[in-house]
């Protein structure tokens, strides 16, 4: 349960403001016209998804997050507003309250609702008996009876949520390319670092499943950063990715771009690379200026994948962490929660 | 709800919350109205986990782009959580060429606790030169100052060190400071207002050594984090199974730019306001409304009648004290007195009058002038186990040290321990001197990839040691802060306009202390990667050591407030936060800050003025 004080901390300096402008749309479609989320800050922070502090399921609150679903009312028009989803008992409603303050009702209604880790849920308010997805969200699907759902999902998710099976196998390859795990000393550790694996997945004390590749998950970060905080890359590497899989096939036609030699992609990365735009055998630069600017965007990425928080997706069961441990004195492990972390007095 | 007090308090930062804890215990009624969110620690409520994280995207979030109409416009933004949006709420600032940039440089964190959440939590005192200034150096010659502004320009405070010393003890005591007093040269007439310091990380060692190569006394850094139990706030170091404290468990790479989820670092929310919120004698007395933003204050014969602020839905409502105090950080409380100039003619004409050669409102916008060296130890040491510094030496600020250079003020020089201990930190910051430039060094230099990635990471993770030094910048009217002609924030109200540049002399000294740190690093064994000072850099001229700009002083002609903190033309307007200081100072700013505020309000109280 969270109270009104932790709702408004999380809602006012997104959401509150007289101008209506869209200060938030940083382009290449990241907004379309009049869409509201242009208008607000960081956007993508609702449903806002934390900590789970008490489950009464008598699970772990390890295994939970907190979702707080938020419902604006600058109008002050709504009696009653619910939402239904995929994540609680199935499409049942459950009512948000009107948020306080200092006793008078604010423009604000919301509800706490701990949902597991690791899964993507969707839903829609009922707001006085209607339906609508979530204004402010940008996250959105069509489901499959062709209905359009708000979207969000959990922390330490591996499931893609916008990228494709070749999307993320091209990514893949690149976040192997510039990070550190494709050295000698690299396969070194992750050969005893799979082994690890195995061995506590036979003991069953690995949490959850996930799928981990040598780039520690960075690939897995990236489709994450993509549908959610940096949802106005997209763009880049809609067109990026489909630019490299022309010119992978071109240059190597007998495979699957995401199984070209290594010598390729150690090509291709040098053309990224080459003076200030990049100089890419076969890329088009009408449609995308700077292959370099890709490269530049992610290299940001990759690194962040792999040596972020693991509940943004990438650094999968902390291998990024475990691999510095493995060269550096880096006691990462007493700062932080349990079970990532051994410390007995932070709860993460 | 309430809405007559004895003291409204507009920031709850170090230049806030010391007088809301004074006041409200000495029975008052006092409001803090806070812009940000009271983020608060784990426990609080019990079994809530903490709004602060260990979380390196905390510091420095996912990628935003400018969208507002300025000369950097499209260029990638990395901020805070609690740090404002700049494309709801820039700072300008007009880079050398005259084009208005924006930047997040000069905001220090909007949060309840203001930059006391996010800080370093360095709390080193002034020394007694750096409050006389003038006088000191009267009768001296300098080097780098041809037409002798450095002389005309600098200011005394209107009161000495040993006016402030007390409020110094009290605030050691009431904030929660571990350190050492033996070493330092400023005077302690209290013994105990120090908590131990925990052990140093060994990497610390280096910059040791190498002041005592060069013959600097040096002492355990101050810093704001509590390695025993702190009765004044209630807060206890957390035990292990046996019972036994474990006050080491604050030590995490987590410190600077992060709230502390623990609560162990002094921000003023855990060290006096929540203490506050749990004294059953204060009660109703003390009231901390967050999440509202104060637009403009209206005035009636000199008094401030009416306090207007946005509640968290952005609803316009008032409230009126005896007293106002505005601590909303330099920048942004000039910034809040410029714009109740717009809204209230007579407001403006009382602000602005008195001063020869136009208001001095928004003039003498001060920085630190600051740098430093750093450069790879031999070995590597895990850093991420620390606090923000180890070390700290007076000798720079000595009489003879700066006859010796010809310089005006002295620094405060100290070694940095926890910076890059954490690998996107390192990334981010590889080679960067500025929030507005992080991430392009790593991700330009392609060539930091597999082996070459590993390579970097030998060359630098866990090996690096810096040394800052802090020290006086110039007072110049030029240096000032406007409202923006034309960029307003999401509220349609006019943005802070930063015009600063750096005195020949601050060059100088720069140049001189910057090499002081190298010379440092390098007697103690350190191999020395680059040293300099932000100087040559226009955005680092606002960082966030953001002082003056409404300073004190005994002459109503030259300065916006008088030696208590008092707007001249007010009877009941005060301005606590940095702005008030006339020299910025050869420390970092804020236990300053606070012992100045511990002050006001024991003028307050003693002198009957609530
Ligand atoms: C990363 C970082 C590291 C630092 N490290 C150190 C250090 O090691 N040592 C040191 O001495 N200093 C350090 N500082 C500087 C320190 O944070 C500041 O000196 C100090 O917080 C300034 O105090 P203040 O009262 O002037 O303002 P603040 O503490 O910033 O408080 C101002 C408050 O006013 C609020 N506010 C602003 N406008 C309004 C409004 N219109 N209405 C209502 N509320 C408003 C803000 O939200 C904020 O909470 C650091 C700062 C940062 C950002």
């Amino acid at each position: 349960m969270r109270d009104d004080q932790y709702v408004l901390n999380h809602c006012t300096t997104y959401l509150a403001r007289s101008d209506q402008a869209p200060r938030h749309d940083f382009g290449f479609g990241h907004y379309g016209d009049g869409d509201a989320g242009a208008r607000i800050r960081e956007a993508w922070r609702f449903p806002i998804v934390d900590s789970c502090g008490l489950t009464t399921t008598g699970k772990p609150e390890s295994e939970f997050n907190d979702v707080t679903f938020v419902f604006p009312d600058f109008e002050m028009q709504c009696d009653s507003v619910a939402v239904v989803g995929t994540f609680d008992k199935l499409y049942q409603p459950i009512r948000l309250r009107r948020v306080d303050f200092l006793g008078e009702p604010t423009a604000y209604f919301a509800v706490t609702v701990p949902v597991p880790k690791r899964g993507v849920f969707y839903y829609r308010f009922m707001v006085d008996g209607e339906f609508f997805i979530d204004n402010i969200n940008p996250q959105r699907d069509r489901l499959e009876n062709g209905e359009l759902w708000s979207r969000f999902f959990t922390w330490e998710c591996t499931s893609p949520v916008v990228l494709q099976r070749w999307q993320l196998g091209i990514l893949e390859r690149f976040c192997d390319h510039i990070l550190p795990f494709r050295t000698k000393q690299g396969e070194r550790f992750f050969s005893w670092y799979y082994k690890h694996l195995a061995n506590e997945a036979k003991a069953g004390t690995i949490r959850g499943s996930f799928r981990i590749d040598d780039s520690a998950g960075a690939a897995n970060y990236i489709d994450k950063i993509l549908a959610k905080e940096e949802r106005h890359h997209f763009g880049d590497y809609n067109i990026c990715l489909r630019q490299l899989r022309r010119i992978i096939q071109e240059r190597e036609p007998d495979f699957e771009p995401e199984n070209a030699s290594e010598n390729t992609y150690v090509e291709i990365y040098k053309e990224m690379a080459a003076g200030p735009i990049g100089d890419v055998a076969g890329w088009n630069l009408s449609e995308y200026g700077s292959p370099r600017h890709f490269l530049n965007l992610l290299r940001r990425h990759a690194f962040t994948g792999a040596f972020s928080h693991p509940k943004y997706g990438g650094n999968v069961t902390t291998a990024g962490w475990q691999f510095l441990q493995s060269r550096f004195p880096f006691e990462w492990q007493q700062s932080l929660e349990q079970p990532l972390g051994t410390s007995t007095s932070y709860r993460g | 709800m309430r809405t007559e007090f004895d003291i409204v308090i507009i920031g709850s930062g170090a230049g806030g919350s010391p007088i809301a804890y004074e006041l409200a215990r000495a029975g008052k009624s006092v409001l803090i109205l806070e812009k940000g969110p009271l983020f608060r620690p784990q426990d609080d409520p019990p079994g809530a986990p903490s709004d602060y994280k260990r979380d390196e995207l905390f510091a420095t979030g996912p990628e935003k782009r400018l969208t507002i109409d300025v000369g950097n416009r499209g260029s990638s933004i990395f901020s805070s959580h609690i740090e404002p949006d700049l494309n709801d709420e820039p700072h300008i600032y007009r880079e050398p060429g005259g084009n208005d940039y924006a930047t997040i440089e000069g905001y220090t964190a909007q949060a309840v606790g203001g930059g006391t959440q996010l800080y370093g939590a360095v709390s080193l005192r002034f020394t007694e030169a750096d409050l006389q200034l003038k006088s000191f150096n009267e009768s001296r010659t300098l080097k780098a100052d041809p037409n002798g502004e450095v002389k005309r320009e600098a200011r005394d405070w209107p009161i000495n060190y040993s006016d402030l010393e007390p409020f110094y003890c009290k605030a050691e005591k009431l904030v929660g400071i571990n350190g050492q007093q033996a070493g330092q040269e400023k005077p302690f007439s209290q013994f105990d207002t120090y908590q131990k310091p925990l052990a140093p990380n060994p990497v610390s060692q280096f910059a040791a050594a190498g002041m005592e190569v060069k013959g600097m006394k040096s002492y355990r850094t101050p810093l704001a984090v509590i390695t025993e139990d702190h009765a004044s706030s209630g807060r206890r170091i957390p035990r292990d199974a046996d019972g036994t404290a474990t006050p080491e468990v604050a030590k995490t790479g987590f410190v600077n730019r992060y709230g502390c989820p623990l609560g162990l670092k002094s921000n003023t929310y855990v060290a006096l306001l929540r203490p506050l919120m749990n004294d059953t004698d204060v009660g109703d007395n003390f009231e901390l409304r967050a999440n509202c933003v104060v637009t403009h204050f209206t005035q009636q014969n000199g008094k401030v009648d009416r306090v207007h602020y946005l509640d968290p839905s952005g609803t316009p409502r008032e409230v009126s004290g005896k007293i106002v105090v505005v601590a909303c950080s330099a920048i942004e409380s000039v910034r809040l007195l410029l714009l109740s100039g717009e809204h209230d003619a007579s407001f403006a004409e009382r602000l602005h009058q008195g001063s020869i050669g136009g208001s001095i409102v928004g003039k003498y916008f001060l920085t630190h002038a600051f740098g430093g060296a750093e450069g790879n130890v031999p070995g590597v040491f895990d850093k991420s186990l620390s606090l923000d510094s180890d070390y700290a030496t007076d000798f720079c600020a000595l009489p003879e040290f700066l006859d010796e250079h010809g310089l005006w003020a002295g620094a405060a020089i100290y070694n940095n321990t926890s910076d890059q201990a954490l690998p996107i930190s390192m990334g981010r910051t590889h080679r960067s001197q500025d929030l507005d430039t992080i991430w392009n060094s790593f991700v330009n230099e392609s060539d930091i990839r597999g082996d070459g990635f590993l390579n970097w990471l030998h060359g630098n993770f866990q090996r690096g040691l810096s040394v800052s030094f802090m020290a006086n910048q110039v007072p110049m009217r030029s240096n000032r802060i406007e409202l923006h002609p034309r960029v307003t924030d999401k509220w349609g109200r006019r943005v802070a306009y930063i015009l600063k540049g750096w005195h020949e002399h601050d060059q100088h000294l720069m140049n001189v202390m910057a090499e002081q740190c190298r010379d440092i690093l390098e007697k103690g064994g350190v191999a020395v990667e680059g040293h300099g000072h932000v100087g040559n850099d226009a955005r680092a001229r606002i960082a966030n050591h953001i002082l003056g700009g409404m300073r004190f002083g005994t002459d109503p002609s030259d300065s916006a407030l008088n030696p208590n903190c008092r707007a001249w033309q007010f009877d009941n307007l005060y301005v606590t936060d940095g702005s008030f200081m006339p020299t910025s100072g050869g420390a970092n700013p804020t236990l300053t800050i606070q012992a100045n505020s511990f002050r006001v309000a024991s003028h307050l109280i003693n002198d009957g003025v609530v």
